[in-house]
Formats: structure tokens, sequence, C-alpha cells
């Protein structure tokens, strides 16, 4: 690296100044790295246009998480055009394996989340260090800077703002008659391509302005710490002071060859004064004017009045306090982040890791014929929800008689068969809410306990509750009185079922 | 069972099947909108009128021309427009030189079965014209008032695209449809079997009803309705009918919910629902699997879930998930 062909000017800047200074860069050279994101991410982008239609979501998500692939050749562009090197595009691409590191992997999944990361990029690929010795640069170079963080927020904003703007002139510039479905629609709708070019589009154009800010925050935090600006000041200083000193040389050499050479009259050297004489001179020499003369000037200045009172004075107090209070704000907010980005990158590496091991555990539940090998078999559905109430019904256990057969029976033989059917069914869905754990909601009408049942329960039990539930809806719906015979039937049947479980 | 329900039974029985018969026969030349069929069906069992909506080219037409040949009843078809005049639908008073007399020459309303295609596009007058004959079952023309004959159904088309010039029903008018059907595009399958149908030996895009066989009559159709009206109904079949309209009143987002009229029509549909099913009697599956079509276009949501996209069918399937069954 050679400081001295440096094309920025090189002194102490604020994140925001760095930042707009990347940007300033990103918009010189924006052709060239528009063209390098597109080299990268276009191929990307045709393999993932090979997933199923009606994938959009899942290809705009995994356009966004391999970004950490496309923005390496940017910076690699700009790291060597800030000093001066303007490499073609086919340089870089063809550079590839010097760009490419292990690095790349780490970014594009357990550092994913890293907020950070345009700043740390150059750490990775133009540092060169090993694990250790780049995880105490970054700490280093990361010390009390918020700017990076700042910059992935506001970028994505931008990101997602144009995008849907994008999607919204799109829609504006559809003639009437060819629109279909409101502008909302337009945006979820999720088979037709214009949201994953929109995406693209936005993120072509946010992409080398956060590489070139990210460097630039990277090169100022550098500039600050290893005072590249002073070395280089002392560099030209030396330079300046070499270059004069080889000129004065050249002149003494120049008058003595002259001397040499040519001999003049005037060569005598004049008689030196003697010493009293002397010392006369060197008195009227001192009794010069411009020797030793003290002389006193009087100018007025103006006196800027004190602000005691006025308008204008607790304006502008309010002003500073408010002034004061937003760069405190800012101070303590750049700390609040610069503490938590690291445990929330963790975090978040934390919680993709379950949700992940969640959702692999919930397919191997529910499609994987896990669930029969789990406590409670094949009819632990929704075993969390077990009312003491449903529909107007008390079915807890403790609500129904020790045994239910011999009531229902009982109640048979009093001449009383709707109510021992009420009290069947009511039995039938106690047993199966609190003993099958089967989750029925209070809206869920007969036939859709009975599909239910159908769906969770074995055929023997989901035959019983079928004859069940029709004799109770020609009964409660239909007032038909229930034969006796039938409900003998039923009651046997339902013993041989759920009696066991019932009890 | 005494025989007197098992007579009733019997009954139920045999209008079922009649009404099912009446179902395939049109779902034979409908393809692919087996949902539409049944709930225009239930809506002529019932005596309601339905609201369709979709676009254009869906068999809206073929739908109640097959319904009327089947039902064995007359069919007429009104094309709204911005100048379409209430006379046009209800007739007039003209005078006859031969006798020099009026004669009244009625309107294409006089008929079984009415396709009224594209409702909105003609002014409120007009439609109230056609909506007064839906309510009241007569029309009154010059002073002389004269019913309607049974059964009257009226299929009312709206178009949800292209609403430039329309005269969008006010919620009083759309109130007296007893069901609004959305109609949509048919499946990959039942597409092709359409289109290979239809073009089949034929030169234009004409719609072959000689397939469709007349399975009732005008009069039996009549007797169905009778037959549903005298369904049981269980009080707390009432009950849920009225919660769940009441609900729609009391949920959040919704501007205006349905009314007593949007509790009659669900418990008409839901008894219309019970026939079709062969039941003697409601239950509350019944009432669950109309109340979308019924109560749809009763409810007016607030601007905020028009903005987050929410539909009415959205706000009903969350209500009804919501209402708790009733239990005797």
């Amino acid at each position: 690296m050679d400081l001295d062909r440096i094309t920025i000017a090189l002194r102490p800047r604020s994140s925001w100044e760095a930042m707009d200074l990347g940007f300033a860069l990103a918009r010189r050279s924006f052709g060239v790295l528009w063209r390098l994101w597109l080299v990268t991410a276009l191929p990307v982008l045709a393999l993932l246009l090979l997933l199923p239609r009606g994938s959009t979501p899942w290809v705009l998500l995994l356009m966004w998480w391999l970004k950490p692939l496309y923005e390496p050749f940017l910076l690699y562009w700009l790291s060597r055009s800030l000093f001066g090197e303007v490499l073609p595009l086919s340089t870089v691409v063809r550079r590839w394996r010097q760009i490419a590191g292990t690095w790349l992997l780490h970014s594009l999944t357990w550092r994913r989340f890293q907020p950070e990361r345009s700043f740390q990029m150059p750490v990775f690929l133009l540092e060169e260090l090993d694990s250790a010795g780049r995880r105490a640069r970054i700490r280093i170079l990361g010390r009390g800077q918020g700017g990076p963080m700042w910059l992935t927020v506001l970028c994505f904003v931008v990101e997602l703002v144009l995008a849907i703007s994008g999607l919204l002139l799109f829609f504006i510039l559809i003639p009437d008659g060819l629109r279909y479905g409101a502008a909302a629609d337009f945006l979820h709708r999720t088979e037709n391509l214009q949201g994953i070019v929109a995406a693209a589009l936005a993120m072509s154009l946010v992409g080398p302005l956060y590489v070139a800010a990210g460097f630039m925050l990277y090169i100022s935090r550098r500039v600050d710490l290893e005072a590249w600006d002073i070395e280089l000041g002392f560099r030209q200083v030396a330079r300046r002071l070499a270059e004069r000193r080889r000129r004065n040389l050249e002149r003494i050499a120049a008058v003595v060859l002259f001397a040499c050479l040519v001999q003049p009259h005037f060569s005598v050297a004049a008689p030196l004064p003697p010493p009293e004489q002397a010392r006369t001179v060197v008195r009227q020499v001192l009794a010069d004017r411009d020797f030793g003369h003290t002389e006193t000037i009087t100018t007025w200045q103006r006196i800027e009045k004190k602000s005691d009172a006025g308008g204008t004075g607790w304006f502008a107090t309010l002003l500073s306090a408010l002034a004061s209070a937003t760069a405190n704000m800012h101070r303590f907010l750049a700390e609040i982040l610069r503490r938590w980005t690291g445990p929330l990158a963790v975090f978040c590496k934390v919680a993709l890791l379950l949700g992940a091991g969640g959702l692999i555990g919930w397919v191997l539940v529910r499609y994987g014929g896990l669930a029969r090998w789990l406590p409670g078999g094949r009819a632990r559905v929704g075993a969390a929800a077990a009312p003491g109430v449903l529909f107007g019904m008390a079915v807890t256990p403790e609500s129904l008689p020790d045994d239910i057969a011999a009531a229902c029976r009982r109640l048979l033989e009093q001449e009383r068969p709707r109510q021992a059917l009420a009290l069947l069914y009511r039995a039938t869905l106690s047993c199966l809410v609190h003993g099958r754990g089967l989750e029925v909601p209070a809206s869920a009408t007969e036939a859709e306990c009975l599909q239910l049942v159908q769906r969770h329960r074995g055929r023997d039990e989901a035959d019983c509750f079928r004859r069940l539930t029709s004799a109770w809806l020609q009964t409660a719906y239909g007032h038909h009185r229930p034969s006796r015979q039938g409900l003998e039937e039923l009651v046997n049947s339902w013993s041989v079922t759920f009696a066991e479980e019932a009890r | 069972m005494n025989r007197e329900e098992k007579r009733v039974e019997q009954g139920i029985a045999r209008g079922a099947a009649a009404a099912r018969r009446l179902e395939n026969e049109v779902a034979r030349v409908v393809v692919g909108q087996d949902r539409v069929v049944r709930e225009i069906v239930i809506a002529l069992i019932a005596g309601g009128h339905a609201l369709v909506e979709g676009v254009p080219g869906l068999g809206k037409t073929l739908l109640v021309r097959a319904l009327a040949r089947a039902a064995g009843s007359a069919f007429s078809r009104i094309q709204f427009t911005p100048d379409l005049m209430p006379a046009d639908i209800t007739g007039h008073f003209m005078f006859e030189r031969e006798n020099k007399r009026f004669v009244v020459r009625k309107g294409p309303v006089f008929c079984n079965f009415l396709l009224a295609d594209e409702v909105n596009r003609a002014p409120a007058k007009t439609q109230s014209a056609l909506l007064e004959a839906m309510q009241e079952q007569q029309v009154t023309i010059e002073g002389r008032t004269f019913p309607l004959q049974r059964p009257f159904l009226v299929m009312a088309t709206q178009n949800p695209v292209e609403q430039e010039g329309t005269y969008p029903l006010p919620q009083a008018q759309t109130d007296r449809f007893m069901f609004k059907i959305y109609i949509t595009y048919p499946g990959e399958e039942e597409e092709l079997l359409i289109t290979s149908q239809v073009t089949r030996q034929s030169v234009g895009n004409g719609l072959d009803l000689e397939a469709v066989q007349p399975v009732l009559t005008a009069e039996q159709v009549i007797a169905l309705q009778e037959m549903a009206a005298g369904l049981v109904v269980d009080e707390q079949i009432a009950a849920y009918v009225v919660r769940i309209v009441r609900a729609t009143r009391d949920w959040n987002g919704v501007v205006m919910g349905a009314g007593p009229r949007g509790s009659i029509s669900l418990l008409r549909a839901a008894r219309a629902m019970a026939l079709l099913e062969g039941r003697g009697f409601v239950i509350p599956d019944d009432v669950k699997q109309v109340a979308p079509a019924v109560l749809r276009h009763r409810l007016t949501l607030s601007a905020d879930l028009h903005i987050e996209g929410y539909t009415p069918d959205h706000v009903l399937g969350e209500l009804l998930a919501s209402v708790e069954a009733p239990r005797t």
C-alpha cells in the first residue's frame, strides 16, 4: 500500500462524512460497480429462477441472503481504484480465487445477520489475517463505531422503498384495461416476476453505494488509528526539505565554481576595523529605531453585548440544549448499538438455529409419523386444550357419573331416552377432549366434531361416534324420539369403545 | 318412529331426490361450477334471489337457462344498460288501434327465471323497478297490479372489474338478494371439457341446451319450496342464526352488519340446504355452510380492513370460527 498514490484527501472524518465520501466514490464509478454487481448476481438470480413457480418469496429471501456473495468483487475493485489502479472488469472476475475465501462462507451462514458487514469486509478481504488476528483487528477497528450499523439500516430501508416504488411505478404505467386487481394485490402477487425484478434492481442500485460507504468507513477508521494523514504530511515535508536542500547545494556549488573560474578584482578582502571603531558601529546600529523600539498601538474592538434577557437569549439556550441533548442521544444510541450489536447477532444466530430445529421437529412430528412414538400415541392432538365446558355442556370427567353406561341404562328404564343420549354424547366429548387430547373449538358443529374424530382417531371410535352423532342430531334438532333398542345398542357399542377411557 | 314420521321422512327423501336431480342436471351442463350450481339451487328452493359476481364468460347465462329448462320453467334475460328504462323491465300499456283500447304489454320480468345481466350498468331508478318486483313478487303497470308467476328467481350479475360508468347497488338493494355468489374460473380439466363440448361440431359459441332434460315442473319446484318451508327448525338453530347475524354487527372492522332480513334469509337458506341433504330438520352445519353466501353482501367493511386486503369472506370465516355452535 503506497499512501502517496491514494486518490482521496486524507484527514480525520466523522462517520457521516466517510459515508458521504463513499457515496461520492460510488457515484463516480457507478457504471463499473453496477456491472460488477450484475456479473456476480445475475447468474445466481438465474439459478434461483429455476425454483418451482410460486416460490417468489423464497427467491427474494435467497437473493437477499446471498448478498455477501456479490459484494467482495466491488470492494476489490474499489480498493485498487483508491490507489490509482483502475482494473478492467474482466481482470477482477478472473481473480475470483483471490477474492473468495473461507470468510465468505462464514458471511453467508452464521455471520449473515452481522449488521457491520460492509465495514468488516475489507478486513477479511484485504488484510489477509489469521482468524485470531482478524478478530482482534475487528475489535479494535469497531470500537465506538456506530456508523456501519446505521449504514446497513439506511441502505436496507432505501432498498425496500426503491423496490416498492418501482413496483408501484410499474403498476401505474399499466393501462387501466390491463390491470387486474388493486395495487395491494399487485404487490402481494407472488406468482409474477415483477417483484423479483424490482428487488434485484433495488439491490443492484444500493449495493455499490453500500460497499463503497462501508469501505470508506473502514479507511476513515484506519486514518484515525494509524494517522495516515500525519504520515503523509511528514512524507511531503521531508520531500520538500530534501528538494530545497538539493537546490541550495546546487546553488553553492555553482557560486564556488564561478568564483574559482573568474578572478575578480575586488577579491581582496577589506581590512577589518579596529575593535573600538567596531564597538562604536555596534552602538550606532543598536541605537537605531528598528532595534529595541517599543510601540503601543491602540485600536477599537467591538465587544458583543452579553445576551442577558430577551427572546433570542432563551431561544438560543433552548436550541443549544436541544442540540446538546441530540448529540448526547446520538452518543448514547451509538454506545447502545455498539454494546448490543454483538449479543444481538448471537441471539439471532441462536434463534435461527432453534427455529430450524423446531421446524425440523415439527415436520417430523406432523408428517414423519413421529407423533405415534410420543407419549399419548397417535391421538395426541392439541393436548393443551382441555376445556371444562364445551357448547354450554360440562364435559369434565368430574361432572359425569362414574359408570356412564349404567347411568344411561337407568335413564332408558325411566323412559328418558333423550337424557340418556345427551349423557352419552356429553361423555364421549369429555372422553375425546380429556382422555384423547382432541382439540374441539367452541364453534365446531357436530359434523365438524365428527370430522375431527375421523381424522385423528381410529376406525372403531370414528364409527361409534358417527352413529352417536347421527342419533343425537335426529333427537336434538329433528325432535325424533330415539328407539330404545337403538340406544341400547349404542350404549353397548360405546361401552366397548370409550368406557375404558371415560372411567 | 311412528307412521306419520315415516311418511314425512319418505316425502323429504323424495323431495331431496328431486332437488338433487335438478342440481345434477344443471351441473352436467355447467361444468366446473358445482358450488355455484348448488347455491343457485338452494336459492331457488328457498324462494330467494341471487346476485352473482364474476368476470364475463363464465357461463352465467348458461346456468340460468339450464336451470330454467331443467325446472321446466320460462326464462328471460335483460341486459342492463345506462339507457334501460323501468318500463323495459316491467312492461307498459300501449294503444291498440284496431280495437281502440289500451292493452298491456308485459315486460321480460314476467317469467320464472330472470337473468339480469350486469345489473349495475343501469341507473338506480331502473334497478329499483326490478328490485321491487323481486321483493313484492308483483308488478304495477299504470296503476294495475300483476302478480308474478311462481317460482320466480332473479339472478342478477355484476362484473367485479370495469367499474367505470356503473351504478353500484346500494346496501338496501343488495340486501334483497338472498345469496351473493362468486363465480370463478373453472379448473384446467373442467375448462378443457367445456372447450371440447362447446366446439364439438358447432360453428359458433352456441350453447346446446337440448342436452338439458326437464327433470321437474314448475309445480314441483313450488312443492319443493313449500316442503323446505315446512322443515323442523329447533329453537337452538334459530338462536344460532341470530347469534351469527348479531355478531356481524359487533364485529371489529365491520361498519354495518346484517339486519333481521339477513337472519331470515339465513334460516330459509339453511332449510333449503337441509332438504337438499335429505334431512327433515335443520342442523348447525346447514347454517354454517350457507352463511358466507347469505351474509357476504350484507357486510360493509371499514376502510382499514379494505386497505389491509380483507374481504367479507375473511371476516365471515373468522366470525363463524368464533360464534359458539348450539348444543341442546
